[in-house]
């Protein structure tokens, strides 16, 4: 049994990377990574799970890290949006304009990557299904859609 | 953010887990099971929830089980929504519990956090109660196994420290006809304002209801009325919207009027589907 009472210093795997940090128990992943690691590409909006800003990869799947504990993160891959580098949908988002204030963006760039790591193959149903996780209030999504229909076929090499 | 602090226990085993609970319950600290958390960590930081002690349950090994036998499915509690999309074969629940929530939190909510939550919805257990399903719950005494119908009564009555652990649903009820039928107020994305889920078993519709209601149900009254050959769809709809448990909810999302009008409309559909004719 794994018993945390008081103040911990833990190792958390962040892009590819070990980083110790001090926490509470209570500390959400989000909180830690923002005020504690300075990776504040991760963002908070809504902290109750609607909005899909706070979204990071774990173990390669997408997990709003405002609903989860930092202790939690121990022993597992962590991705960030700091860890996505000159990636076929970062370059799509911005060929298509898939954002404007850029306050959802790095959720849904991390959605995105992981749909296409996972699903490169992935139909309309499956995009629309993966990114209604994500809310956008300056878009109206036509830029974010194009952007990741051009980045799945770039990878097929289409 | 939190405002408070809390101790983190993460045992490996039921007996284990369970013994804490009753422990750290005798030193007032209020524990919770803690499974996707996504419930917990969002109403502690509302401050709706306090507790001095969170008992992650996610690494007892037979919460995490995805098993088919010849005769049943045997999941996991602590499988998450879309680990059970993924990897079982029943229909029925997949298409459920595809519309609870988002996909991408449907990689952190349980099927046990769904069915123990406090939020009225709990859709999982819907086509869980149109089945013949047992629910196997660990607590002091070891393990039982309960009939869904037996343990579920508007709420999964489990004694103080009991935790569910698995569901264990007959292969032959994942094999029947069904149709279920979700109305939400926006989009897709949202909670259910009526939610009807009904399977066809030798010519008699089961049918479990969510949203109309304060609770999720299946009620014996409702399904005579709902096998009654004698009236015709619209007159069994509106019947059954006169024999529900209790008032029908009116609240900001949609009047009692509105919400009875969807369920009206979606048990005529659920009629057509599964009885069929006009
Ligand atoms: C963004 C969002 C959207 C949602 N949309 C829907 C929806 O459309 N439909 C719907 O039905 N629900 C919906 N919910 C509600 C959600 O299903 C519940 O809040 C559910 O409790 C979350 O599951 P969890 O595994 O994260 O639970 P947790 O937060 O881990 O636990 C919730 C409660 O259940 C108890 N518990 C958990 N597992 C067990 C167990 N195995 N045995 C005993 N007790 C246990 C905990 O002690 C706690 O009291 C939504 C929630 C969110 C955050
Ligand atoms: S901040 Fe996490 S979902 Fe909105
Ligand atoms: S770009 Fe502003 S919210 Fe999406």
């Amino acid at each position: 049994m794994k018993t945390y009472k008081d103040y911990e210093a833990i190792n958390l795997s962040i892009n590819g990377e070990t980083r110790k940090v001090i926490i509470k128990h209570s500390d959400t992943l989000l909180r830690v990574l923002r005020e504690k690691l300075g990776l504040t590409g991760g963002k908070p909006g809504c902290e109750n799970g609607d909005c899909g800003a706070c979204t990071i990869l774990l173990d390669g799947k997408p997990v709003k890290s405002c609903m989860m504990l930092a202790i939690e993160a121990i022993d597992k891959n962590i991705t960030t949006i700091e860890g996505l580098s000159n990636t076929e949908i970062q370059k799509a988002f911005v060929e298509y304009g898939g954002f404007q204030c850029g306050y959802c963006t790095s959720g849904f760039l991390l959605n995105a990557y992981a749909l296409l790591e996972t699903h490169p193959d992935a139909d309309d149903d499956t995009i629309k299904e993966w990114l209604q996780s994500n809310l956008c209030r300056c878009t109206g999504y036509e830029g974010i859609s194009k952007a990741i229909k051009t980045a799945q076929k770039k990878k097929a090499g289409i | 953010m939190i405002s408070y602090d809390f101790e983190y226990y993460r045992p490996d085993t039921y007996e284990g887990a369970v013994k804490l609970f009753h422990q750290l319950n005798n030193e007032s600290k209020n524990p919770l099971y803690y499974s996707g958390g996504t419930e917990i960590v969002t109403n502690a930081r509302k401050n709706v929830i306090k507790t001095g002690a969170i008992i992650d349950i996610k690494a007892i090994p037979e919460g995490n089980l995805l098993r088919e036998t010849e005769d049943a499915i045997l999941l996991g509690a602590n499988l998450t929504l879309n680990e059970i999309i993924e990897g079982s074969n029943f229909p029925l629940l997949n298409n459920v519990i595809r519309k609870i929530a988002d996909h991408t939190v449907r990689n952190r909510l349980t099927l046990g956090g769904n069915i123990c939550g406090r939020l009225a919805y709990r859709e999982a257990i819907l086509p869980l109660l149109t089945t013949e399903a047992k629910m196997v719950v660990a607590g002091e005494n070891g393990l039982k196994s309960m009939s869904v119908g037996e343990i579920f009564d508007k709420r999964l009555k489990l004694q103080k420290g009991e935790i569910l652990l698995q569901v264990e649903i007959p292969k032959k009820d994942t094999e029947l006809p069904y149709y279920h039928e979700r109305k939400e107020k926006q989009g897709e994305i949202d909670y259910p304002l009526v939610h009807v889920v009904a399977l066809k078993k030798e010519e008699r519709i089961k049918a479990a209801f969510t949203g109309i209601c304060a609770f999720p149900f299946r009620s014996p009254e409702i399904e005579e009325i709902l096998n009654d050959k004698n009236l015709s769809f619209e007159e069994r709809a509106k019947k059954v919207v006169d024999k529900l448990p209790s008032n029908s909810r009116d609240d900001v999302f949609a009047s009692k009027d509105f919400r009875e009008f969807l369920m009206e409309r979606s048990i005529i559909h659920t009629l057509k589907n599964l009885e069929g004719g006009i």
